[in-house]
């Protein structure tokens, strides 16, 4: 599903050439469940954005579903992204104007799907993860714990094929975190969906089926 | 998806209800502002529309050659209508109309006073009225008077007026046959009466072959596709034609002034046709433009500088698959919103206001409902200020990387300040050349007011002669003096505001001959300089008798070059006079111009105003009582009718003194508008620099110590606005005082007190904000994430 090959990321600093990412080769199968691990400035997150095509590496060649990223025009990896790619952030990130209800449908409505279905999608969702109660409300009005779970929900909701999660329990107790997991888990097993997670936790991280661990923009050899 | 743009754009104005009322404010002022001056625009650009024959009718003019210099006129000599309509037939209706007099109706014992209209038969064929009775076969009846519907009302009542007599002037019996609907406002031909000339008449039989001397005016309208230049030519041939040897008429041209023009385009120069108001209106749209354009600008200052909250949100829409022209879509969308409820509200704030800004500029406004111009306007301001305001904020939002604005907390850099702060620089620009034009329109103003103008118009007062007044003067006089409250009377034939007449026949005997000299002129009798309480600087005033005497004013002898004028003779109208006295300059006519040359001549069988001088302790009131008793004992025929001379004096300064008001209100409001747009730059910047506030506070920092830090990044805006304001102002003032010849100097310090006026506002403005953010606590600001 993902092939990366000799990805490096760097910036300029004045004369000098930061590098975050050095030589990454990395081969994602579907279905994958894999957790990405290494202390602050290893790189993680932006191997996570290079990977979720919000970022682009300085030197390197990504394939996604047998499509080269870098190379294909903005509308086609946008397209590519849209229909794959659903994003979880360690702060959420939902809109704070609008209802729980209203952030969920709204990745349907950058893909253009009709307001019957898309009501249908949503009522779907919402019972899946038993927010049914809580539609109306906005995100203020929620807990951390309940946040991420509409931030999951709203991931989901245009069915990818690919979940990139950046700590997504970075901000919830650990029995909310745990829950969170179980999720992963559940959706990765069940609906075949590969997930990418960053984390910091040891324990989170083994809720996957692989660990990657980064040091100074290097994949550490095992 | 426009469901969610339009949800998301309200709960956004909801949630930061201060910033959405500034912003909503700013415009809405902003709009209403632009609104009231196009619907004034309009009004003054759809005078005399209500005539059919708007595009064919013209006003003849008249450039007559005074050895040289040409001076444009409306009078017209008598039997040209009617010949060039027989010459020529291009000119399709032609007729004579009097500039207007005052006419005594009488019915009963009901006696008015009504401006009245003497015309020949083509008048209606012209202009287009509405009869409610009778019709426009009316002008051919000499015996007939067409009132308007108020006129009608004011002298009969509610009862019918058609068919009723009136007697006019208390001299002959007219029968009304025709009542219009009231004149509208926005009309040239004013009216209360009209009355044909009568045929038979011996005037009219004798101005039917005068062609030199014109005393009115001539109204034609042609057919279309006429060469209106090559008609101008013919109808100057037919007055050569008619006349022997030249005159100033005949030496000079003729301007057929289209009726489009007759309001905007006034004014004459050297023969031509060179402005008049719409150099006021052009001024007024381009303030209205600058208002609207600084609103906008606000709106896009204050909508960036809340790009920090909606970063977030625009890091967000895109990693859930928004594209950057659906974004742009969005904000659009919100600014669109917003912008059709400032006009929504504008146009309300236009409604409540319209009483009143009719009434400062004394003129009729109203709101054109059923033009569908006016809705188009309406969306197009809403669209177009909506678009305009809220792409800037649109494109800078829109391009926000997600990673970066998701990435903790988003603060701009500071290059993203620069186009703000050069708008905002703008809009204090403007600012301050309309506080400066506004200080300098009133300085002039005082500075005229105070002008010494040769005499005294306090408690100076003009009540109408009458030939029954003139009968009995002596006796009125004596009458008036006895009252005790009263000091001198005098008559003339002009009151003190208005020069009777101009002349270029007066020759001075034995001096040097000036050969385009007009002077103005006045019939008067005795006591003129007691009762105006001007200053006779050689000779003397009046005595009674005089029938040879003439005075003039220092400006006159000066031009004529007369050294020793008292005792010397001038020749005038074929007569030699005498000169018994010179007078200071006396300013009669125009406050702003220099004083016009001007010679009295004396004349006791006839006047049109009695000139009454009030004793400086005596009760207005009861002395106008025992004013009005005596002229009714002495002319109960006609109406008692006063001014006062200082009333008569201030309304030179109308034009001027609405100028000026309305630029202290526009200046208001640009200010007003722009401290608004400083305020969002302020709380943006502060926004962007709360960590540094914080570290600083810890560190030390005393309140003022901040205040200085956070007002100095924004004082050296004003500044530079203030550099590039002041030039512009001078130049522009400098040019419009040109139109005055008396004027004041510009003095450099009132642009240090705007400078300053302008310091102080933006201080208090940054330090409203400042303050704030100077006051909170540092734990708050220094919180890690």
């Amino acid at each position: 599903m993902i092939q990366l090959e000799k990805i490096y990321k760097w910036h300029n600093n004045g004369n000098n050439r930061v590098f975050i990412l050095k030589d990454i080769n990395l081969s994602i199968e579907e279905g994958a469940f894999i957790s990405i691990m290494g202390p602050s400035g290893s790189g993680k997150s932006s191997l996570l954005n290079i990977i979720g095509m919000l970022d682009e590496a300085s030197e390197g060649n990504y394939r996604f579903l047998g499509q080269d990223v870098f190379q294909i025009k903005e509308k086609q990896r946008s397209e590519l992204y849209k229909q794959n790619i659903g994003f979880v952030f360690q702060a959420y990130h939902l809109i704070d104007e609008l209802t729980v209800y209203e952030n969920i449908e709204t990745p349907l409505l950058y893909q253009k799907i009709r307001t019957a279905e898309r009501q249908s999608m949503v009522a779907d969702m919402l019972d899946r993860f038993n927010i049914v109660g809580k539609k109306d409300l906005f995100p203020s009005q929620l807990s951390g714990g309940q946040q991420q779970l509409v931030g999951i929900a709203r991931a989901l909701i245009a069915k990818p094929k690919l979940l990139l999660a950046d700590e997504p329990t970075g901000n919830l107790n650990s029995k909310q975190g745990e829950e969170i997991m179980e999720l992963f888990k559940k959706i990765n097993e069940e609906e075949g969906v590969t997930i990418i997670q960053v984390t910091h936790s040891e324990k989170n991280a083994a809720y996957g089926k692989q660990i990657i661990n980064l040091l100074d923009g290097r994949i550490e050899k095992k | 998806m426009l469901k969610n743009h339009l949800i998301v754009a309200w709960r956004n104005l909801v949630r930061n209800s201060s910033f959405s009322i500034i912003n909503l404010l700013g415009l809405t002022i902003g709009m209403a502002a632009t609104m009231l001056i196009l619907l004034w625009v309009y009004t003054e650009k759809s005078w005399n529309k209500h005539n059919e024959k708007y595009a064919n009718t013209y006003h003849v003019m008249s450039n007559r050659n005074f050895n040289g210099e040409i001076n444009t006129g409306p009078d017209m000599m008598f039997p040209l209508p009617a010949a060039a309509k027989a010459a020529y037939p291009e000119v399709e209706n032609a007729a004579v109309v009097s500039f207007g007099e005052k006419t005594i109706f009488t019915v009963g014992e009901k006696i008015l006073t009504k401006n009245t209209l003497i015309t020949t038969t083509d008048f209606f064929k012209i202009f287009s009225f509405d009869f409610l009775e009778g019709d426009a076969s009316v002008i051919n009846d000499p015996d007939a008077v067409t009132l308007t519907q108020s006129t009608a009302r004011s002298l009969f009542g509610k009862g019918n007026a058609f068919g009723r007599t009136v007697k006019i002037n208390n001299d002959r019996n007219a029968v009304v046959k025709a009542v219009v609907k009231d004149i509208p406002a926005g009309s040239t031909i004013q009216f209360d009466a009209l009355i044909p000339f009568n045929p038979s008449s011996p005037q009219v039989i004798a101005d039917q072959n005068e062609w030199v001397n014109c005393g009115n005016r001539v109204f034609l309208t042609t057919r279309p596709g006429t060469n209106i230049p090559a008609l101008e030519k013919k109808l100057l041939e037919l007055i050569k034609s008619k006349t022997q040897g030249d005159n100033p008429t005949t030496r000079g041209s003729l301007i057929l002034h289209p009726m489009a023009k007759w309001r905007l385009y006034e004014e004459f120069k050297d023969g031509k046709n060179t402005g008049g108001r719409i150099q006021y209106v052009s001024l007024f749209i381009w303030i209205a433009l600058i208002i609207l354009a600084i609103a906008c600008v606000n709106f896009m200052n204050l909508s960036t500088a809340r790009s920090e909250k909606r970063a977030k949100e625009v890091g967000i829409r895109k990693t859930l698959g928004s594209g950057r022209g659906q974004l742009l879509v969005q904000f659009i969308t919100e600014s669109i919103l917003l912008s059709v409820t400032a006009v929504i509200l504008a146009t309300g704030l236009v409604y409540l206001l319209l009483p009143a800004f009719s009434r400062l500029l004394n003129e009729q406004i109203r709101i054109p409902y059923e033009e569908p111009m006016l809705w188009l306007i309406l969306a197009g301001i809403a669209l177009i200020t909506g678009l305009l305001a809220g792409s800037y904020p649109a494109f800078y939002l829109s391009g926000f990387q997600p990673v970066k604005v998701l990435k903790g907390s988003f603060m701009p850099t500071r290059g993203v300040l620069l186009p703000r702060k050069i708008l905002v620089t703008a809009q204090f620009i403007v600012s301050i050349v309309l506080v400066s034009a506004t200080f300098i329109i009133y300085q002039q103003l005082q500075y005229v007011k105070t002008r010494d103008i040769g005499f005294s118009t306090n408690k100076l007062v003009t009540v109408n002669a009458s030939n029954q007044t003139d009968k009995s003067f002596d006796a009125l006089r004596n009458d008036l003096l006895q009252t005790g409250y009263i000091a001198s009377v005098n008559r003339t034939s002009s009151p003190p505001s208005t020069i009777f007449g101009f002349t270029s026949g007066v020759k001075a005997i034995n001096a040097p001959v000036s050969d385009n000299l007009i002077i103005g002129f006045m019939f008067t009798d005795v006591d003129l300089t007691k009762t105006l309480q001007a200053r006779i600087t050689e000779g003397r005033d009046f005595r009674r008798g005089d029938s040879l005497g003439v005075i003039f004013n220092k400006e006159a002898i000066k031009l004529m070059g007369l050294k020793n004028p008292i005792g010397a003779t001038v020749n005038w109208a074929g007569r030699n006079m005498e000169i018994v006295g010179v007078v200071d300059n006396m300013i009669m006519g125009s406050p702003y111009e220099s004083a016009a040359p001007l010679m009295f001549r004396y004349e006791d069988r006839w006047s049109r105003y009695i000139n009454i001088r009030i004793n400086e302790k005596a009760d207005i009131r009861k002395t106008m009582a025992a004013i009005e008793s005596i002229y009714k004992k002495y002319s109960p025929a006609f109406p008692f009718e006063f001014s006062f001379a200082d009333d008569e004096f201030n309304q030179k300064f109308k034009t001027e003194q609405l100028i000026g008001r309305l630029s202290v209100i526009f200046a208001g409001l640009g200010i007003f508008i722009c401290c608004l747009g400083l305020f969002g730059l302020v709380s943006s910047s502060i926004e962007r620099r709360k960590k540094e506030i914080g570290i600083r506070k810890v560190l030390g920092a005393s309140l003022q110590q901040l205040l200085l830090l956070l007002s100095k990044e924004f004082l050296y805006l004003v500044a530079i606005a203030f550099l590039i304001a002041i030039p512009t102002a001078w130049w522009g003032m400098h040019r419009w005082l040109e139109n005055f010849s008396y004027r004041v100097v510009v003095s450099i310090w009132v642009f240090f007190a705007v400078g300053l006026l302008m310091l102080v506002i933006a201080l208090l403005t940054v330090s409203m904000n400042a303050t704030k953010a100077a006051l909170t606590n540092p734990v708050k600001t220094l919180r890690s994430e």
